[in-house]
């Protein structure tokens, strides 16, 4: 019988990081005590990144140089920018997935993406895992917070793929503890005391998780390595540890002091940062808490941390750009309203029946390529758009989501309206051919020059403030690869 | 080909209003001041004209859609009236109906009408208005300025330009045009322009600063047209204005998604004017027109619309500039008025604003900015963006 656990997982963290100085110095005047690390920071999803475009991302990450395409996708998440949308069908289609495929959005707790991988006991399955969690200003939260994403890919190894993680068995226990909740359309979290949170919750709940989760694996507490979990610092990771009867375990925590505690995504980023560093064969215990407790045991694969997207992910945690301005911090997440002039009052109404019949051009970047002259070009059309060519109906569908491309010119826009101006945006020439206006982010002013080498990245378009809609495209980013060679 | 309208339209008479902040007026108020003007100029009234046809942009904000605007303004005999739109090439698209009217034997006599009331939207800049229902869902929410100002960066990369040399070639493009239109009573800005000042602006968007950028106003501009002879027999003895080529040439996508396009030149500015030339008879446009008005609604635009025009060789327009090739008394004077940098750019009447200055200068009418010996001029609109666009030729000729 084959054996079934994790095929692939990656993370994706937003570019802009936080240090908790810029913040501690905007609350100075108001909140004098309170402490933090110099050296500690989160990060931030972009103005027009939200769980849906960090999901795309990380489920990209994801299946790059995997064998199938997965037979569902779900997104675990409490930030999902739609109640009633599914961001799952939404992602699928920028990931250019099979239309047949089972979708599912998964939330109502921060452990919604540990129960999303045990309902997945079966089948190829991507499970993305994406949160964005509010914070006042001044508050705790602002600080401790981080938005991310992190995608794995359940399944069988019988398809000839190593597993990077064995299945090995889990458990769950539920109860009703309200550290913490954020009621249906509030805007921010109300949270109690953490000392109550971590002493009879996480110290009393995980430890039976974890124990019911390693008799159904038949794993003995003191073999087990590594314990993660999302949600508490490493001390207090120690004293569950304890609690439980598990001894020599590792508690090392690359990612919550850089990216903040990110929510539901926790629990597959602190797997990822786990197998980047891990030895084949260390017994993993993965958990993740919310009115409750998940606990799920992993056997890591042989080579695990050789994985191209694990091998990546310390890129992602050195690939950084610190945030200096704290009105800027929260102009992005709309928590400072600005004046941007009568433009800002654009009407940006979706005519969704275009939408709809559009959206392999809008979502999954869909171009065409002219079958009679090779010519890529974007959008696809009736009459191929080669001047020497002309051939009606002749071009094939043709995503330029993964094609390199540079640019061929840009501005920085002023005058136009963008949350965190300027907007920038110019011709891109693709390496195929294609040539597209787009919108540039991730750049700051000064940054961009022609023949920068860039990679497409699915984006907030503009956001309908009346109709509390958003729409998404693809824009070009700097490539990270050509950037860090930089 | 065809034979084209060359020598088959002559213009009776013009009038333009003064461009500007015109909070006390209506578009109507404009039409009318531009009309009175143009028929004392002309000899003839509204119960002359045969067909009229009204150039307008923002239909959303500013006279609303059809023909009823210019018939109400001006109690037209219930003649047939055009309204017409093509971005900013809309002022000259008015008078290229009137013209084909008057070339078909539709009508004797034809008015051409722009206008555009762009100072009630209560901002500076174009109002934001759509592109398509499909289009909004993934261009970017450009605006004129950022969308000119691909021409700067590409055309650095096309001709390895560094972009403070350009800048300064930017610069001198609205030195010269601050410096016509400060002698020109109907131009909405007239005050001449430090080139430090020029230089030393707040970016609009990079590398277009403040004063790359053309002003936004008021106005209103029209024409009457009729045929050689239906002139001559109104006015004997007087000099013969006349049409010698009218061209359009729109993008049909080629430099949206096609790699052959280095987003360094209007390519419908190289084939509008190539046809213009064809259809004028001029074989050496440099040597033969005294003077042109070009869509200068950013400075970096008039700079690459030299090369479009065949004036300047590719790469070297910075250079004929920067030596005051372009300057009034310089080898083809541009913007003799004042150009768009000065006049603002009422959409609709902006191409027949241009065809007014030729006008006056072929009839000897341009006062302290008169051109000696003006016999041939070129109008140029650039409606649109780099990558998508409607673009106008018109060469206006004198016979005496």
């Amino acid at each position: 019988m084959a054996d079934f656990g994790v095929l692939a997982l990656a993370a994706y963290l937003p570019r802009t990081r936080l240090p908790h100085t810029v913040v501690a110095a905007a609350h100075a005047w108001a909140n004098s005590g309170r402490r933090h690390r110099a050296d500690t920071a989160r990060r931030v999803a972009a103005y027009d990144e939200d769980t849906v475009t960090m999901a795309v991302e990380a489920g990209r990450a994801a299946l790059a140089g995997t064998a199938a395409e997965p037979q569902s996708l779900a997104i675990a998440s409490t930030t999902l920018p739609f109640a009633d949308r599914s961001a799952a069908t939404l992602v699928a289609e920028a990931l250019g997935l099979p239309a047949n495929l089972l979708s599912q959005d998964c939330g109502g707790s921060l452990r919604a993406a540990t129960s999303l991988l045990m309902s997945r006991r079966g089948g190829r399955s991507l499970c993305i895992a994406s949160d964005t969690r509010p914070a006042k200003p001044g508050s705790s939260a602002e600080l401790h917070n981080g938005d991310a994403a992190a995608a794995i890919l359940l399944g069988d190894s019988d398809s000839g793929e190593g597993l990077l993680a064995r299945w090995l068995g889990s458990a769950s226990v539920n109860a009703d503890l309200v550290d913490h909740y954020r009621a249906a359309g509030a805007a921010f979290d109300y949270a109690l005391e953490g000392r109550w949170l971590r002493q009879e919750g996480y110290a009393r709940i995980a430890p039976q998780a974890v124990a019911m989760a390693l008799a159904e694996a038949g794993i003995a507490a003191p073999a087990v390595d590594r314990l993660l979990i999302a949600g508490i610092e490493p001390a207090a990771v120690t004293t569950v540890a304890k609690a439980a009867g598990l001894s020599r375990i590792d508690t090392a925590d690359a990612v919550g002091g850089q990216v903040g505690f990110t929510g539901s995504a926790h629990p597959y980023l602190l797997l990822v940062d786990a197998l980047s560093r891990c030895q084949g064969g260390e017994k993993i215990v993965l958990c993740g808490f919310g009115q409750g407790c998940d606990a799920i045991v992993l056997e890591a694969g042989a080579g695990c941390a050789s994985a191209p997207q694990l091998r990546g992910f310390q890129n992602l945690l050195d690939d950084y750009r610190d945030e200096n301005s704290y009105t800027r911090y929260l102009t992005g997440k709309g928590l400072l309203q600005m004046d941007w002039g009568l433009r800002a009052e654009r009407d940006n109404r979706t005519a969704m029946t275009s939408f709809y019949r559009n959206r392999d051009a809008v979502t999954g970047f869909s171009g065409g390529r002219c079958q009679a002259c090779g010519t890529v070009q974007f959008p696809r059309s009736a009459i191929c758009v080669n001047p020497e060519c002309r051939s009606r109906d002749s071009q094939r569908a043709f995503s330029l989501r993964d094609e390199a491309a540079r640019v061929k010119s840009f501005t920085e826009d002023w005058q136009a309206y963008c949350p965190v101006p300027p907007l920038m945006y110019g011709n891109v020439q693709f390496d195929c051919g294609a040539n597209v206006i787009m919108e540039y982010t991730d750049y700051l002013p000064g940054e961009l020059a022609t023949g920068q080498a860039l990679r497409m990245v699915f984006r907030i378009k503009d956001v309908d403030r009346q109709r509390h809609f958003r729409r998404y495209c693809w824009k070009a980013a700097a490539c990270p690869a050509a950037r860090r060679a930089h | 080909m065809a034979e084209g309208i060359r020598d088959k339209i002559a213009i009776l008479g013009m009038g333009c209003t003064r461009f500007g902040e015109r909070w006390d007026c209506n578009p109507a108020d404009l039409m009318i001041e531009a009309f009175d003007e143009c028929s004392a100029d002309a000899g003839l009234g509204a119960g002359d004209l045969d067909a009229a046809w009204l150039g307008v942009f923002f239909d959303e904000q500013n006279v609303g859609k059809s023909a009823l605007p210019l018939s109400q303004a001006l109690r037209l005999p219930n003649i047939p009236v055009t309204r017409v739109e093509n971005l900013c090439a809309t002022g000259t698209e008015a008078l290229r109906g009137a013209a084909y009217a008057v070339a078909a034997g539709a009508a004797d006599i034809a008015l051409a009408m722009g206008v555009e009331k762009l100072k009630d939207t209560g901002y500076a800049g174009l109002p934001e208005r759509t592109k398509g229902s499909f289009e909004d869902l993934w261009l970017p929410n450009n605006t004129a300025p950022g969308s000119f100002a691909q021409f700067a960066s590409a055309y650095c990369s096309a001709h390895e330009i560094d972009m403070a040399d350009l800048k300064r070639a930017m610069a001198h493009v609205s030195w010269k045009s601050h410096r016509n239109g400060a002698r020109n009573r109907k131009a909405h800005l007239r005050r001449e322009v430090p080139m430090d000042t020029i230089l030393a602006a707040p970016d609009i968007a990079y590398p277009l600063g403040l004063y790359d950028c053309c002003g936004v106003s008021d106005g209103a501009a029209c024409a009457i047209v009729t045929t050689p002879q239906i002139a001559r027999d109104l006015k004997p003895g007087a000099p013969l204005i006349s049409i010698r080529a009218l061209q359009l040439a729109p993008s049909n996508g080629v430099e949206m998604s096609h790699a052959s396009w280095d987003g360094s030149y209007a390519l419908t500015a190289r084939i509008a004017a190539r046809r213009a030339y064809r259809e004028a008879g001029i074989a050496d446009p440099r040597a033969e027109l005294d003077m042109i008005e070009v869509h200068d609604c950013f400075s970096v635009t008039e700079l690459v619309t030299m090369e479009d025009l065949g004036l300047s060789q590719p790469g070297r327009a910075l250079f004929d500039i920067l030596d005051g090739c372009y300057d009034a008394g310089g080898e083809v004077a541009c913007q003799l008025d004042g150009g768009l940098k000065c006049f603002g750019h009422p959409i609709g009447a902006t191409g027949l604003r241009m065809v007014y200055e030729i006008y006056l200068q072929l009839l000897e009418r341009g006062g302290e900015r008169q051109r000696a010996n003006a016999r041939l001029g070129l109008t140029h609109n650039l409606g649109g963006l780099p990558h998508r666009n409607v673009c106008s030729v018109a060469i206006i000729g004198r016979s005496d």
